[in-house]
């Protein structure tokens, strides 16, 4: 029998779990019997779900830095040409 | 709602188009930086990623799409971050940083593996409500850059922008069980801020 310990393990590190994947019948056993766990993976689900909204929020960064990153890039391929394929 | 990344151009980016590649430094260059400053510090983070950027200029006619572009560029940037700590014989500080933070749930269970500080209810009741709250994008952010380079990255790719865990742990050049313990202390640490956010209201 899965304790609550074992239980947050296994759910925490499940990269599915936002995804409603089939979580296993000793996962879903123990939830229905034990509501500390239905909460905390209630919980883990919103941080989930909280997380997802962060998705379009990249910072971009200023034109000067792409010009910069781009004039350090001619130079380095000026020093070092692509080699000839072999 | 279509994702950033529909908007780059690949067959342009693939045929040399700076003005596309541009594009991607600015979409990608502070999330970059931010990967990797955990792994190797402020002082080489900069000079690790432009050479994340010259790689992949020099190598991008050849991205074959098995990947999102953007998890693509990260992982260029941490095998650059992983080149610069072996060049600076620093490699075990990585494996230290993957491993490092005690089991975020340590102190959580008693000797039966029942919770002893069980999770008390919130007040917001859905990711909406949470973020309402104050700052706590912030804090999020916060504790996102705060984690290490590895488990950061994970949390970024998977959690927020949905790459495939198997494509991820591929790029990242991590086991899938190894990946799944770094992101049970990340989620660990977030869920830990968030738990705290809600009792205290502060970061």
């Amino acid at each position: 029998m899965l304790n609550c310990r074992e239980l947050v393990q296994e759910t925490t590190a499940n990269p599915d779990l936002l995804e409603g994947s089939r979580l296993r019948l000793s996962v879903r056993l123990h939830l229905m019997m034990c509501r500390y766990c239905r909460r905390y993976v209630r919980q883990l689900q919103r941080l989930l779900a909280l997380l997802r909204r962060q998705h379009d929020s990249d910072k971009t960064c200023p034109p000067e830095t792409v010009e910069r990153v781009l004039a350090e890039i001619r130079q380095a391929e000026l020093k070092q040409p692509d080699p000839p394929a072999s | 709602m279509a994702s950033p990344e529909d908007t780059i151009d690949l067959d342009a980016l693939r045929a040399g188009d700076q003005a596309v590649f541009a594009e991607l430094i600015r979409r990608y260059h502070t999330a970059l930086l931010g990967l990797v400053r955990p792994m190797v510090g402020d002082a080489h983070a900069e000079e690790v990623v432009q050479e994340a950027w010259i790689k992949a200029h020099k190598h991008c006619s050849r991205f074959a799409g098995r990947s999102t572009i953007k998890t693509w560029l990260c992982s260029i940037a941490v095998n650059e971050a992983r080149m610069q700590l072996r060049h600076d014989k620093r490699e075990s500080e990585l494996r230290m940083q993957d491993s490092s933070g005690e089991d975020p749930y340590l102190e959580r269970f008693n000797s039966q593996g029942s919770w002893s500080s069980p999770p008390a209810a919130w007040q917001a009741d859905s990711p909406e409500a949470l973020l309402a709250q104050g700052n706590l994008a912030d804090c999020l952010e916060k504790t996102l850059t705060q984690l290490p380079g590895n488990q950061q990255a994970l949390i970024q790719l998977r959690d927020i922008d949905g790459e495939a865990f198997e494509t991820i742990c591929n790029e990242l050049a991590l086991s899938a069980s190894n990946a799944r313990v770094l992101l049970h202390r990340a989620r660990g640490a977030l869920y830990r801020m968030l738990e705290h956010y809600e009792e205290t209201g502060e970061c």
